[in-house]
């Protein structure tokens, strides 16, 4: 709701687009955590360190943590925070090169007197296009290593999550954009 | 502008484009994304600034419709589909198994399921008179004693009820 708020006050052609990537933005987030929520019930995997969370004794066999403990040490894949992570950084990711690829090919058929100016905007856009791309990324990645470390995750859990939250985010940004490189088609 | 004229407008507020695609019934309409015209849009803000008033009522469904779709996805499998469809979530067994002697093991991969001692099942590294899982390269079975496969499991022969030297010795040469 802050983030619809703010979108309202922003410029017009801004807040249009602000608008689009908030919709998109919560659209992702619903398939996301529908997707991943359901399968923790469904499939019921016990984490890593299952018998840590559960307070396993070996005397009577039973766990002696609390039930939501239990339940929680039996909710590993698809990894929560690899799927919520990933979804993220790739809605950040696609929004951002689709800013960069849009003003690339506006540049790129606005200028094409000064050469030089255009090869320094090129190699401009590429730079930030390989930024957007690269590190929100990388933060997903580290998000879902700190989970594979502290032992609450198999890494397959990670890997479907991250995969559920990239599915997620391409499907919630496509809903409102274009893919982003498929600005490559305007150079006609 | 009637009521009718400005509904097609919005309606042709689609979502097509980079951000929003711009049409109205008298013009064509303007993708960003494949059909841009460079003689009529030159960026995505020179698009979106010819963005005709947005109808509030577009906008309004846009936002119960997301809305809608991220309280179902946040909310719903916790009210809904978990406790009423799925039945909660799923009980597995827990993998601890049980040898001749009432020693507990608890398999650390979660691999195996829950089994009586006659079926328990332990790869493990062969000394003299001990078995070290630390780094499990051999099988160790007999008829009543399979170990499992912990992963700092220490497990020592003489404690084992059904410890047979001749059993062990064929079962070194197999591996994991």
């Amino acid at each position: 709701m802050i983030m619809m708020a703010v979108c309202w006050l922003k410029p017009k052609p801004q807040r249009y687009e602000a608008f689009a990537a908030t919709c998109a933005l919560l659209v992702s987030i619903g398939l996301s955590e529908f997707t991943t929520q359901i399968l923790k019930a469904y499939v019921g995997r016990l984490r890593p360190n299952f018998y840590a969370m559960c307070q396993f004794d070996t005397t009577t066999l039973t766990c002696l943590a609390p039930y939501h403990d239990q339940k929680e040490a039996r909710q590993s894949f698809p990894s929560g925070h690899s799927s919520l992570s990933m979804q993220g950084m790739m809605c950040l990711t696609l929004f951002m090169l689709g800013r960069i690829m849009s003003n690339y090919n506006s540049n790129s058929n606005n200028s094409n007197s000064n050469n030089s100016v255009n090869g320094k905007q090129t190699t401009l856009a590429k730079v930030c296009a390989l930024a957007a791309v690269v590190i929100p990324i990388w933060i997903s990645f580290g998000v879902g290593a700190s989970r594979l470390v502290d032992n609450w995750h198999h890494p397959s859990d990670v890997a479907v999550g991250w995969a559920i939250g990239g599915w997620s985010a391409f499907v919630g940004y496509h809903c409102y954009f274009a893919f982003p490189l498929g600005y490559s088609d305007a150079n006609y | 502008m009637s009521s009718t004229k400005q509904d097609e407008m919005s309606s042709l507020i689609n979502r097509s484009g980079s951000s929003i695609s711009v049409g109205s019934s008298d013009h064509i309409e303007i993708r960003i994304s494949s059909n841009i015209r460079k003689e009529e849009v030159q960026s995505l803000l020179d698009t979106t600034s010819n963005t005709p008033t947005i109808a509030w009522m577009d906008p309004l469904r846009e936002v119960c419709i997301c809305g809608a779709i991220f309280v179902a996805g946040w909310y719903g499998p916790k009210w809904v589909f978990i406790p009423y469809l799925i039945g909660g979530v799923r009980q597995r067994p827990i993998p601890y198994q049980i040898l001749n002697n009432d020693t507990v093991i608890l398999d650390f991969d979660h691999l195996n399921p829950l089994v009586t001692k006659d079926q328990v099942l332990v790869p493990c590294k062969f000394h003299v008179d001990y078995c070290n899982c630390i780094d499990c390269d051999f099988y160790f079975t007999n008829d009543n004693i399979k170990l499992s496969r912990p992963t700092d499991f220490y497990w020592n022969l003489a404690a084992l009820d059904d410890y047979d030297g001749s059993v062990l010795a064929q079962t070194q040469t197999s591996t994991i």
